[in-house]
């Protein structure tokens, strides 16, 4: 492909035609073995083309943010703030690298860079330069939208060499599907905090990718909670790049009633010398279903990787159900790699202890269930970040019958 | 004939050269000891003896019995009669004590052309040996060197010196890592092991051991070379004084 | 293995009574290449099965021409064209070697280095074998003491026509036709294999070998085991030979189906060495089998224990069905992959039943330029109330050409069943081989010596007999794979 044929319309018509050809996952692929879109193909919502009315916010990091404001998929400018000092926004369709990145991604066998590019209702790139350290987090809030619209919002950032950035998704919409793509560039030597609550409404199907590629002795911390809509998948592939590339990627699953999670990630350690860790954790009432995959994969000559990956998943009532697929790819031998994966229930023997010293059943079951995800919460590095996402953990619960 | 002759030894590990030029010669009967500080050379010269892959030697020869090393594998120098006990006795997961050391002895029987081991008699003769290190049966039954305290790993290392019979041994900081008691259990087991028929090596930082283990020789290794040769006294002087003097003194001559 | 010696001997004795059906005029009678509804209605003429068991294999050739190929482990297979195979009696290779001194020497080191004594050397490497032998029937005694107690073991072809009710009731109730692409197959064409029935409340009194069963050479390609314990039974099966088989036929698809009834036990142990093909893997065997046991009683057990080495393609995943309740299902396994190979090797374990417990213990390593793939599946459904599953899958890389991959699946639809599940991936490192060769060790030895210590949790499941032989297999299969 030369040069002159990345514009943003030649991307986009590559990406129709690559989803085009094809099309939505069969339910016997092996990519989506665990999750059904056949209800999502059939109902095939749309962007929306108009904007407007006031949104409510929801409350975002004590102190402050430099929020932007994506309405049913589309941006929202006049509802944005100033952005911090060192950062630079710019339209997707004017920054030939985000457009080219992209269009790499879009070639392999994959749906949201396919659809979400094609049917695109938002295109921005972010730039931070080289060694700024932002000031304060940039919120990426997702909004409004109406059970029939689809959102379908593609966002480039690119975090220069030794800079650093810290960046929060907020996904609390009324859409059909939203179906954010999100591309992040980490240079040599920079750092990023990231966290993405997933709190849509009850009918919204969520389908996000994160694409990650880290430079050398880049350091990334990721936290993804997926707490609301019917059915979601947050799907996150990171490329580490450079060596000596530290890589920490948690994530949590709360279902309750027929909600259906799906957390899939791919790691691929590419050079030697990374280390990536992933620690998971699943709770699953009712009806819920609850899929985690997780894909390390270490090219040949990826020497001294270290790649680390626990899952846990608890089932709460009867009819919950817990998929996980941890799986290692090794093409290097001077590596340390390890997973585990359990599912199980709440232990009856800690719930008598609680009891026996007068703690009511709820709440003990809560303190468990809390005991239990505290070692992923742990691992969000961003004070602020942390500070923001409890509050959503401890809200799930709910008060059982005796 | 001297038993481990070493001449003008240079070595170096990828682009750094370590050794600048050792002689030293070892008869039957004897034990030297090796001092020096950190970065002198004190392992790389147990690493090169033994033949450790990644050493290589720019100049001079190191011989066993009349028998220049150079061209023997590491395996074929242990079945030479060459023994290290290593600083860090390295985990095998799943192995067996008595596994390994069967395996090893086994070994040293084949090149000899003798039959292997009869495997009760060995088994005795392992637990006697044990026993006078301290070593319990149960040890044995373990995988070599997983779990083990620092103390247990290097009184496994003695005993099997004790039941390899090497011609020279090499103890490489037998006593990191050792406390009190178990400083004098390994010492013990190594003295009586001395005898007029093996030669012994005994590479150390601190004085301590060699009033264990009292050497006929002391040589203090400094920036890869021998820089001063003594008596037993000499280890005394060094626990005394510390090696800046006796550095300083040597770059002055 | 004295034993086997004298097994071997008996079994070239026996071969006229023994081969019931088979006449002398087979050697002008061959099944044409390829594979259609003729073929089919040949080798059940020539088996004289009744005729419910030629519907049974006319229907499963039909299932099977509808099926598509499978292409979704992480193998390379070169597409295979059935109409260029022997279903039934391929003919034997213009002559066998007349001597030792014809045979390939690097076939020869390797039964030396196993220890296998000369005259099992010539058997195994097709040198005719004069009748020098003793003439005790070593089978013809143990077809007696088995009879003792009610214990049958034969080749199927035989249970078919004498046994018809029990085949009838199990052949395919644990795989079923419709199962898989190659079981498909193998109902339509199966030639042979073996036939074990043990009564309720009886121990076997010995461990039921293959090598005591005929084996026509060249049609051990689709074998069919089928293997009955009723209420408190126990049984100890062991397939397979560790001297490296050569055959003729590439493609063998092999079904085994186990039943356990209430506390009974079926204990299943395969050493599997086929050859592995060149540097290349040209020539290589390419090994596709089912295996599944159902543990249809409570508090029954199935257990499978592989060690496999050779191959140019494994394909295999011994399960469980877990149906009774506190039924047991385990797994352990050491699978090594050098040259060219590629194994995709792992095991089910579908939890129905209450109490229900499955143990995992895979142990892969990888040398060469081979892939080896661990796949498994630990399913708890929605009865497998107080189920239990452990899994600890380690993988050994020899040698950075390889690779070594895990890709378990669980899934779990009942709260009250734990699942655990652990994967390692580590390697020989230089510090491990400089210890063992310090201590005056060949580097063989020292890498024989370590690979043994990674699969001990396996290799101690398997009989004796096996085990030893086992061990000095990995030893042989790694030859060259360091440095």
């Amino acid at each position: 492909m030369s040069p002159d044929t990345i514009t943003l319309s030649s991307v986009q018509n590559r990406a129709q035609e690559r989803f085009t050809e094809s099309g939505w996952p069969a339910k016997k692929s092996e990519a989506w073995k665990y999750t059904s879109l056949d209800a999502l193909a059939s109902a095939s919502p749309q962007p929306a083309n108009d904007i407007s009315g006031a949104v409510a916010m929801p409350a975002g990091i004590a102190g402050q943010q430099s929020r932007l404001v994506f309405q049913g998929g589309l941006f929202r400018d006049d509802l944005s703030d100033a952005l911090p000092a060192g950062v630079q926004l710019v339209m997707l369709g004017e920054d030939e690298r985000a457009l080219a990145a992209i269009d790499e991604i879009g070639a392999s066998d994959n749906l949201v860079p396919r659809l979400t590019v094609a049917k695109m209702t938002a295109g921005i790139s972010l730039r931070v330069a080289q060694g700024i350290v932002v000031d304060r987090p940039i919120m990426l809030q997702f909004v409004g939208g109406a059970p029939a619209t689809a959102s379908h919002p593609v966002i480039h950032i690119d975090v220069g060499d030794a800079a650093h950035l810290a960046y929060a998704e907020h996904h609390e919409t009324d859409n059909g599907l939203s179906a954010p793509f999100i591309v992040v560039r980490v240079g040599g030597g920079a750092t990023l905090d990231h966290i993405k609550l997933q709190l849509e409404s009850a009918t919204t199907q969520h389908l996000g990718l994160t694409c990650l590629s880290l430079g050398e002795r880049a350091d990334v911390n990721s936290m993804s909670l997926s707490l609301g809509g019917a059915l979601s998948r947050l799907e996150t592939h990171v490329r580490l790049d450079g060596e000596y590339g530290e890589l920490g990627l948690s994530s949590i699953y709360l279902g309750k009633n027929n909600q259906h999670h799906d957390m899939t990630t791919r790691v691929a350690h590419e050079v030697a010398n990374c280390n990536s860790r992933q620690i998971i954790r699943g709770v699953l009432d009712d009806k819920a279903r609850g899929v985690f995959q997780g894909q390390v994969r270490v090219a040949p000559h990826a020497q001294k990787t270290d790649g680390q990956q626990m899952s846990r998943a608890l089932l709460l009532s009867r009819d919950a159900e817990a998929d996980a697929k941890p799986e290692l790819e090794i093409f290097a031998d001077d590596v340390v790699c390890s997973h585990g994966a359990t599912v199980g229930e709440l232990d009856e023997t800690h719930l008598f202890y609680l009891r026996s010293r007068g703690i009511d059943e709820a709440e003990a079951r809560a303190m468990l269930i809390d005991a239990f995800l505290i070692e992923a919460v742990a691992e969000i590095r961003h004070q602020g970040f942390a500070d923001l996402f409890s509050p959503f953990l401890s809200g799930w619960q709910v008060p059982r019958k005796g | 004939m001297a038993l481990l002759e070493i001449k003008n030894l240079h070595a170096r590990i990828g682009d750094t050269d370590i050794l600048h030029g050792i002689n030293l010669t070892i008869n039957r009967g004897e034990v030297h000891a090796i001092m020096g500080p950190n970065g002198s050379g004190k392992s790389t010269l147990s690493y090169v003896l033994s033949g450790r892959n990644g050493y290589e030697i720019t100049e001079g020869d190191i011989l066993l019995d009349g028998e220049s090393l150079l061209e023997m594998e590491a395996d074929e120098r242990a079945r030479a009669g060459m023994f290290l006990a290593f600083q860090y006795p390295v985990e095998l997961p799943g192995v067996g004590g008595m596994a390994f050391l069967r395996a090893a002895v086994n070994a040293r029987l084949r090149e000899q052309g003798e039959d292997e081991v009869d495997q009760l008699g060995f088994v005795k003769l392992v637990r006697a040996k044990a026993t006078e290190l301290g070593i319990k049966d149960d040890m044995l039954k373990r995988a070599v060197n997983v779990g083990f305290s620092g103390g247990e790993k290097k009184r496994y290392e003695i005993l099997q010196m004790a039941l390899l019979n090497p011609s020279i041994a090499i103890l490489d900081e037998t006593d990191s890592g050792l406390d009190v008691d178990a400083l004098k259990i390994v010492s013990e087991g190594v003295n009586s092991q001395r005898g007029p028929e093996i030669g012994m090596v005994v590479i150390t930082h601190y004085q301590r051991l060699l009033s264990h283990i009292v050497p006929d020789f002391v040589h203090i290794l400094s920036a890869g070379k021998i820089i001063k040769t003594g008596d037993k006294s000499l280890a005394l002087d060094v626990e005394e004084n510390g090696y800046t003097d006796l550095m300083e003194n040597a770059n002055v001559a | 293995m004295v034993a086997t010696t004298e097994t071997i001997a008996a079994v070239e004795d026996a071969t006229g009574s023994y081969k019931y059906g088979f006449v002398t005029d087979i050697e002008t009678e061959k099944a044409p290449k390829g594979l259609n509804e003729d073929v089919i209605r040949f080798i059940s003429a020539k088996k004289d099965e009744p005729e419910w068991m030629l519907e049974w294999r006319l229907k499963a050739y039909r299932y099977w021409q509808k099926m598509p190929t499978p292409n979704w482990a992480k193998l390379n297979i070169a597409p295979i064209d059935y109409q260029d195979i022997y279903f039934y009696a391929a003919p034997k290779s213009a002559e066998g070697p007349k001597s030792l001194d014809e045979v390939d020497p690097e076939l020869l080191r390797t039964y030396e280095k196993l220890g296998i004594p000369l005259n099992e050397q010539k058997m195994l490497a097709g040198v005719a074998v004069d009748a020098v032998f003793d003439s005790v029937s070593v089978a013809t005694t143990f077809r007696e003491e088995l009879s003792k107690v009610g214990v049958i073991f034969c080749p199927i072809s035989e249970a078919i026509r004498e046994y018809p009710d029990l085949v009838r009731r199990y052949m395919g109730s644990v795989v079923p036709v419709s199962d898989n692409y190659f079981s498909a197959l193998n109902c339509a064409v199966f030639t042979d294999g073996s036939f074990v029935y043990i009564p309720k409340g009886v121990r076997c009194p010995m461990e039921l070998s293959t090598y005591f069963r005929i084996n026509e050479q060249n049609t051990g390609q689709f074998e069919r085991t089928l293997i009955i314990a009723e209420d408190s039974s126990y049984v100890s099966y062991l397939e397979g030979c560790t001297a490296p088989q050569r055959d003729e036929n590439q493609l063998h698809a092999a079904v085994v189906e186990l039943v356990t009834m209430d506390d009974a036990e079926i204990k299943y142990s395969t050493v599997q060495n086929w050859y592995p093909g060149d540097e290349t893997g040209k020539g290589g065997i390419y090994n596709f089998v089912t295996k599944r046991g159902a543990c249809r009683g409570d508090r029954s057990k199935i257990s499978w224990t592989q060690v496999e080495t050779g191959s140019a393609i494994t394909w295999k995943y011994p399960s469980c069905v877990l149906s009774g309740k506190d039924s047991v299902g385990e797994f352990y396994s050491v699978a090594v992959t050098n040259g060219a190979q590629q194994a995709d090797t792992g095991t089910k374990m579908i939890h129905l039943g209450q109490g229900s417990r499955s143990t995992i213990i895979s142990k892969g390593i990888s040398a060469g330029k081979s892939q080896n793939t661990y796949r498994g599946l630990v399913e708890m459904n929605k009865g497998a109330e107080g189920a239990r599953n452990f899994t600890q899958c380690d993988s050994l890389l020899v040698g950075d050409q390889c690779g070594a991959h895990t890709v378990p699946y669980i899934v779990s639809r009942n709260p009250s069943a734990k699942i655990e599940h652990e994967a390692t991936t580590s390697r020989i490192s230089e510090d491990q081989l400089f210890y063992c060769l310090q201590r005056g060790m060949t580097e063989e030895d020292a890498v024989s010596l370590i690979v043994n210590g990674f699969c001990k949790e396996v290799m101690k499941e398997l009989p004796m007999e096996f085990a030893v032989e086992a061990q000095k297999l990995i030893g042989i299969s790694l030859e060259g794979s360091v440095g």
